[in-house]
């Protein structure tokens, strides 16, 4: 074994060698080349090849480590979800315990309607959030005004810079039932206050809302992107064929970047149940509105942050993987199918 | 550019005209409804505060006064945490372009064999991770929780990043001028440092921004991760000031209640003040970006 990698390494050296004396001259159809070409067995070309390669590989060796300790490795922990684990053990340690987490979960009351809340919330979200980016791209691609783009660039990208604290706290200052500006405008007019926070009804659009109005200048760019790889030729032909702008818009611009939308479209589906939104959910969260707010991903915080139940919290976690693997390989099965677009 | 002129003057119908005004209509709509609630902010945090709770305050700052702001330089726990914050931030996101830019680049060479299983290495934890306890219990057992050092190394790597770095490369650095300067005798690594980086000052400055923007407003790594209060991150002290928690500390008897009074007006008075201030510095950092910000951005082909 030694002896045969020792022999390999002392091949490739020497390939390496001939390597360096060569550099610099022309090699196609030289004799050197052809001879040296014969003389290599596929093999030797093969870990020859992997050689010259070698400061790419250490180029991407950081990424490599600190994706095994911090991404693969925490991997490894999902067996915890089969497992009875205590404070204290690490992520290997704990005994067997079967599917008791999984048979819990699907007993609790509340599961049903947590599950709900993820599937609902998500979906509204990607629902409206997904074409609102679209449209905004789309209007800013053909402003008829430079000046007017670049303002609506900036204007609509800034609010993608805010923590969700400060979303959250801005949200507070329109909002609130004692200090909110919404609400000293109601009263001043002489009306009811409004309990944004605590009201079923009103949750969704604020949530919503104030996810658009934060991500859709920053999902927008990388349509923008797409959208300025268009042949402009493509668009002069169409005018001259006396297309009018709203039908260039609908049959060039639309078509033109399907495969960024699909992509999109995917890259969100494949996270749908997203652990994205926990940040804010448990921000927005108070004693009042608990039932409502809470999903699987804030689910999985509690039980595991507050209670220290990490194999439970675990498990719940682990069903929302799934689930979520589940959508992304459907709907990407189902892109192929389509649109022949797909992640892989 | 003259066919372009050319054609603005001509060929404009009744119909493309409507279009443009409902195209300018919908942009200025969507700038305002973006920019109104940071406007508000600003003049709520210059006005008298009587004047903002009254609801007089809604265009222009009234009555102009700072207090708001010389609250929040009193307070020392904020300007720690704003200092923490900027510390992860600054050597978090070097730490992450260190990690990124390399492995973008070897990734976006077509000759490296096994490039298809690296790249799916490193796209596997986009959709399946352990998990909030799981990644706890490592950086537990790592000994990194309360640390400096966790705000920074575990995030090294961002796939979604590394994939726009990687096609920036893809389709910027041409295989032409890598073959001929290695033929000149260039190393791989020379040619990185002397040729690629210069050239990749657009994705460098985009993903610094990408990099420090979820670092600077990171808010439950420090719930998770930091216990310490001198290690805190701003995001965690601004929730404390801002959050109306404050109402539930009244009920605590061993708290002197005029103390607590007077902390909770402060707190109403900073509250548009620490918006602003946490705000500033990648507001700052977003002019310098601006203009890479479509060239920088290619996703498509996530795959070969």
């Amino acid at each position: 074994m030694i002896n045969e990698s020792l022999f390999l390494l002392e091949n490739l050296l020497l390939r390496y060698n001939i390597h360096i004396h060569e550099r610099g001259v022309p090699m196609k159809n030289t004799i050197a080349e052809k001879g040296q070409k014969k003389l290599m067995t596929p093999n030797q070309r093969y870990w020859m090849n992997i050689w010259k390669h070698r400061e790419f590989y250490m180029f991407c060796i950081p990424g490599i480590i600190c994706s095994l300790i911090f991404q693969y490795y925490p991997m490894y922990g999902v067996l915890m979800a089969f497992k009875n684990v205590k404070i204290g053990m690490t992520v290997t340690e704990g005994a067997w315990y079967g599917l008791r987490h999984f048979e819990r979960l699907f007993k609790l009351p509340g599961f049903t309607d947590y599950l709900w809340n993820t599937i609902d919330l998500n979906f509204t979200l990607l629902f409206f959030s997904f074409p609102a980016a679209l449209l905004l791209a789309i209007m800013m691609h053909n402003s008829p005004s430079k000046k007017l783009k670049a303002f609506t660039q900036t204007a609509t990208y800034l609010p993608h810079m805010l923590s969700m604290v400060v979303i959250v706290s801005l949200l507070n200052t329109f909002l609130n039932n004692s200090w909110g500006l919404v609400n000293i405008l109601l009263k001043n007019l002489g009306m009811e206050k409004i309990y944004f926070f605590e009201e079923r009804a009103w949750f969704k659009p604020l949530y919503l809302g104030s996810s658009i109005w934060a991500g859709c200048g920053y999902s927008a760019i990388v349509y923008l992107a797409s959208l300025s790889a268009i042949d402009q030729s493509v668009v002069e032909a169409a005018t001259i064929d006396g297309a009018s702008k709203l039908q260039r818009m609908w049959h060039i611009d639309l078509k033109l970047i399907m495969p960024t939308i699909v992509t999109m479209l995917l890259l969100n589906l494949g996270k749908i149940m997203g652990a994205a939104s926990v940040e804010k959910l448990i921000l927005l969260q108070n004693q009042v509105n608990l039932r409502w707010t809470e999903t699987i991903g804030t689910f999985v915080y509690r039980m595991g942050m507050i209670d220290h139940q990490y194999g439970f919290s675990t498990a719940v976690n682990l069903f929302n993987t799934a689930c979520n693997l589940l959508m992304l390989f459907t709907s990407n099965w189902f892109a192929k199918k389509v649109t022949k677009t797909s992640l892989f | 550019m003259s066919t372009k002129l050319k054609k603005s003057k001509i060929g404009k119908t009744r119909g493309d005209k409507i279009t443009d005004v409902v195209i300018c209509a919908i942009m200025v709509f969507m700038s305002v409804v973006a920019i109104y609630p940071l406007w508000y902010t600003i003049i709520a945090s210059l006005s008298n505060p009587n004047l903002v709770n009254n609801g007089e305050v809604v265009l222009w700052p009234k009555d102009i006064t700072f207090i708001g702001y010389e609250a929040m330089f009193e307070n020392k726990s904020l300007w720690r945490g704003y200092l923490n914050t900027f510390e992860y931030t600054v050597v978090g996101t070097l730490l992450n372009l260190a990690v990124t830019v390399p492995a973008g680049y070897a990734l976006s060479r077509k000759s490296l064999p096994y490039r298809g299983l690296i790249l799916a290495f490193f796209m596997v934890p986009m959709y399946f991770s352990g998990g909030m306890i799981a990644s706890f219990l490592v950086i537990s057992e790592l000994g990194l929780y309360d640390t400096f050092w966790v705000m920074v190394i575990p995030h090294g790597i961002t796939t979604f990043n590394m994939i726009v770095c990687r096609n920036y490369f893809t389709s910027n650095i041409p295989d032409s001028l890598f073959e001929s300067a290695t033929l000149d005798g260039a190393s791989v690594t020379q040619f990185f440092f002397k040729f690629v980086i210069p050239l990749s000052k657009p994705i460098i400055a985009v993903l610094t921004l990408y990099f420090a923007i979820p670092q600077w407003n990171n808010y439950m790594n420090g719930l998770l991760y930091i216990n310490d209060p001198k290690k805190q991150t701003l995001q965690y002290i601004i929730r404390s000031i801002t959050s109306s928690d404050v109402k539930q500390d009244l009920a605590d008897p061993t708290v002197d209640p005029d103390e607590l009074r007077e902390a909770q007006i402060k707190a109403g008075v900073m509250k548009y003040s620490v918006i602003i201030v946490a705000a500033l510095p990648l507001y700052i950092l977003y002019p310098a970006v601006q203009k890479y910000l479509i060239g920088g951005m290619m996703v498509g082909a996530v795959k070969e």
